[in-house]
């Protein structure tokens, strides 16, 4: 009977262990300069509150909050990790760490888990901020960002300590598995990559298996089981990964209950937004004695979401969505109607840069979130 | 019932590709194809999307009411059965218990399980990727308001032109926008067809590749790994599950296109030669990567099949002559009616395909983010160097030679448009990047299990 499988598994096993709670990144822990933030969070009245030993943030009816965080005369080189401890955030909720430093805005989402480790680097910024100080630091809770036209329950927003620091070491192992189970939920960039670059961090599980790859490889030729073996080795690492990916896919599916309408096909509470004003076109047009089969309806402004959305919605009629510097003058006749929202609305209101282009006489109809322009005879 | 209508629509293409391929084996060989096995089917089903394409592609000059559509598409697909009917009728026919062995059960229950998996999640969620709804299935909605003749332009041309509609991305290819539209014509909830229709493809693909490595000789676990491998690679399962983008199928083809290589290179015949070249043909019509492809598809088979060694040496001279000559002279400037080409050393324009001036970007961080940080493929680029030892050693393969070829040189031009190119700021946003290894990714999934399937079968030196 040959004992090179039983070496080879027993060695691989090791390998496996090694690669997969080692931690070659973290410094020597100093806890002494962990910096407690929940003394130093500043928010709305009776938004953060403390009851039952945890701080609960309330979220009912809004869908953004903004914590201020005091840092003045903090040393922040000596943190690695915003820490919360005891975290519990709704799926259809996102917490992001704003920071500036160097002149330049920086974020990092943070890991939704029961002890959220979030890695921030601050003592490495970006080349041209090297040692330079952070100006500004805030915290950004928002329901729904991008996906869901439902807000569901986000009563539950509750954590019982949260601080920049180095996570301790002995619960550094444990806490590593954790952050690989964290939740990355479905939004509009998942069909550009599974995970946004703010959430890849050096705590990366398939680095660590793809490093088990290449010692089980090398163990293979040096102990040189049957084949089969190192195969197994593959399967048995795409296996631990896939135990994270599964466990996502099953909270996505609560993000989805949670967040979405099932009778609707609208994105979120943007669009719910751009369907009223579509809807408001629609309306409106044939009032001010415009055959909609007849004109062209010119969106005007930049392919952002919002105006990407009204022009989806308006897709039974014939219309364009274009950036307000391709009109060109002998572009305003009869047929051609101009719809201007968001931040362009100030046109129709009072003269400026672009008061040559649109005339304030052509404006037909004027509510705060649309303005119809036609320069009919 | 909603689901119901996306099998029937998976079955249109399946008639449409299986009546397409009897004919056409009857026509050039004398014989009549009389397999129903996966395979048959997987190839009836995607060549029916390049028939439907080309049809409706051809449909597009006439100025037809839907009801007029809806009327020659139940023809067609009337027409279709009714020549299946009489091949089926006509030919002997292997019985089905042949076609199917004992050991098939498992992974079509894997596959059905894993179809699960994603329409658990899929079918709670509206069209959310943002050029999905607004230029695929954004270009089938025109149709459907505006009828399927429609010009749509982009703002120059529609600003002045009377009878066109607008799309900012209206220079991309019709094929995907075209599988949008039929449904459209004859279901209100038309999102669940189309996913129930993408996760069939997706499916009866890699039961194809379940069964090819099978034919290679691959043990059943290596080929039920091989459907766990499929769908669980977290990008390809975002892409099936927030469909509307075109990179999966643009993967799929190219991974029928790498099979139907293997199948004709162990049994050439000139069905599988035509099966390639409608699938080749379709590639362009669905991305305009597709244009890179199935040139450097077309590249790599004439380099290995039709060139000899010598040739080779003689043709990478001349390439190398050109390019210097080329260079020294300022570069190349030449002007068509429908475009034009430029190279030079400070820009590149090739058509619609590309036009961008050079300059170097260090995009490696961002490359190496999205292939091993940010979990899209899981652990499956790690079998890179076995794949290229596989390459090395397998080099009498005529078919494996064109596909490792085909595949380096993809590489190749996909790391010269990210550092040389504008397209370096899709790396850096991680947008378009590891879409693109999408597109290669089904490709490589199977030359992976291949290798695997020879490393295992392979005698062991002691």
């Amino acid at each position: 009977m040959s004992y090179k499988p039983l070496y080879f598994w027993i060695a691989a096993g090791l390998l496996l262990f090694i690669c997969l709670f080692y931690s070659p990144f973290k410094q020597k822990v100093e806890q002494e300069h962990a910096i407690k933030l929940t003394s130093l969070l500043d928010t709305e009245p009776n938004r953060l509150y403390f009851l039952d030993s945890k701080f609960h943030l309330d979220l009912s009816g809004i869908k953004r909050l903004r914590l201020e965080v005091n840092l003045t005369e903090v040393d922040i080189t000596q943190v690695h990790d915003l820490i919360i401890e005891n975290f519990t955030q709704p799926l259809q909720v996102a917490t992001t760490l704003h920071w500036q430093q160097g002149g330049k805005t920086l974020h990092k989402t943070i890991n939704n888990n029961h002890t959220s480790i979030t890695p921030l680097n601050l003592d490495q910024p970006t080349d041209d901020a090297i040692n330079s100080g952070i100006e500004v630091m805030y915290l950004l809770v928002e329901v729904n960002p991008e996906l869901g036209t439902s807000v569901g329950d986000v009563a539950d927003y509750s954590f019982t300590n949260m601080y920049l620091g180095n996570q301790q070491a002995f619960k550094h192992q444990i806490n590593t598995v954790a952050q690989w189970f964290s939740f990355q939920p479905l939004k509009f960039a998942s069909i550009n990559s599974y995970t946004s670059l703010d959430q890849s961090n050096s705590n990366s599980l398939i680095l660590r298996l793809g490093c088990w790859l290449l010692l089980s490889g090398l163990l293979f030729l040096l102990i040189k089981p049957a084949r089969t073996h190192v195969l197994i080795v593959f399967f048995l690492a795409w296996v631990i990964a896939l135990l994270p990916y599964a466990y996502n896919h099953s909270k996505q599916h609560q993000q989805l209950i949670n967040s979405i309408d099932p009778d609707t096909v609208l994105i979120n509470q943007i669009d719910q937004q751009a369907w009223t004003v579509a809807n408001t076109i629609e309306s409106t047009l044939p009032l001010l004695n415009h055959d909609l089969s007849q004109q062209k309806l010119i969106l005007v402004g930049d392919h952002d979401f919002y105006r990407l959305r009204i022009y989806k919605h308006l897709l039974k009629y014939n219309t364009a969505l274009i950036n307000i510097h391709a009109i060109a003058p002998e572009n305003l006749t009869a047929n051609n109607t101009f719809l201007l929202t968001g931040s362009l609305l100030s046109i129709c209101q009072e003269s400026n840069s672009f008061a040559s282009l649109f005339d304030i006489k052509y404006v037909a109809y004027l509510d705060p979130t649309l303005c119809i322009i036609n320069h009919h005879d | 019932m909603t689901e119901l209508y996306g099998i029937l629509y998976g079955c249109y293409f399946i008639l449409l590709g299986g009546a397409l391929r009897v004919t056409l084996s009857q026509l050039f060989s004398g014989t009549a194809i009389a397999d129903k096995n996966i395979n048959s089917i997987t190839h009836a089903f995607f060549i029916g999307i390049v028939c439907h394409v080309i049809v409706f592609n051809g449909l597009q000059f006439f100025s037809l009411s839907h009801q007029q559509l809806r009327w020659l598409t139940v023809s067609l697909f009337c027409l279709c059965l009714l020549r299946l009917t009489w091949h089926h009728w006509k030919t002997p026919q292997v019985g089905l218990k042949q076609q199917f062995n004992k050991a098939q059960p498992l992974p079509i229950f894997l596959v059905v399980c894993g179809s699960l998996f994603i329409y658990w999640n899929s079918s709670l969620l509206p069209n959310i990727a943002w050029d999905s709804w607004a230029v695929w299935e954004g270009r089938a909605e025109q149709w459907l308001y505006h009828g399927l003749s429609s010009h749509i332009e982009t703002w120059p041309e529609w600003i002045n032109s009377e009878n066109t509609l607008f799309n900012y991305s209206a220079h991309y290819p019709d094929g995907l926008s075209l599988v949008y539209f039929l449904p459209k014509l004859f279901t209100a909830d038309n999102l669940i067809v189309t996913e129930v229709l993408i996760l069939l493809a997706y499916a009866l693909a890699v039961l194809s590749m379940a069964q090819k490595i099978a034919q290679s000789g691959a043990p059943v676990y290596l080929q039920l790994m091989l459907i766990i491998v499929m769908y669980s690679t977290p990008l390809i399962n975002n892409h099936l599950m927030l469909q509307g983008y075109a990179d999966i199928w643009v993967g799929m083809y190219i991974l029928l296109i790498i099979m139907t290589l293997f199948e004709n290179h162990y049994k050439p015949n000139l069905l599988s030669k035509l099966t390639l070249l409608m699938y080749l043909a379709l590639l362009p019509m669905l991305k305009l990567e597709g244009w890179v492809w199935m040139i450097l598809l077309a590249a790599a088979y004439f380099i290995v099949v039709h060139t000899k060694t010598k040739a080779r040496l003689y043709m990478l001279a001349l390439f190398t002559l050109t390019a210097i000559v080329l260079w020294l002279n300022g570069g190349i400037h030449l002007s068509f009616s429908f475009g034009e080409i430029i190279i030079n050393k400070h820009n590149l324009v090739v058509f619609n395909l590309i036009n961008s001036p050079f300059e170097f970007v260090n995009i490696t961080p961002a490359l190496l983010s999205g292939f091993f940080l940010q979990n899209n493929w899981s652990i499956l680029w790690f079998g890179l160097p076995l794949l290229l030892l596989h390459g090395i050693r397998s080099a009498d393969c005529k078919a494996t030679q064109v596909t490792q070829l085909f595949f380096i040189l993809s590489i190749l031009c996909f790391l010269f448009l990210f550092y040389f190119t504008e397209a370096s700021r899709w790396a850096i946003d991680m947008t378009a990047m590891n879409r693109i290894v999408l597109q290669l990714t089904p490709c490589y999934i199977i030359l992976l299990f291949r290798a695997m399937t020879e490393f295992i079968n392979h005698p062991q030196p002691n």
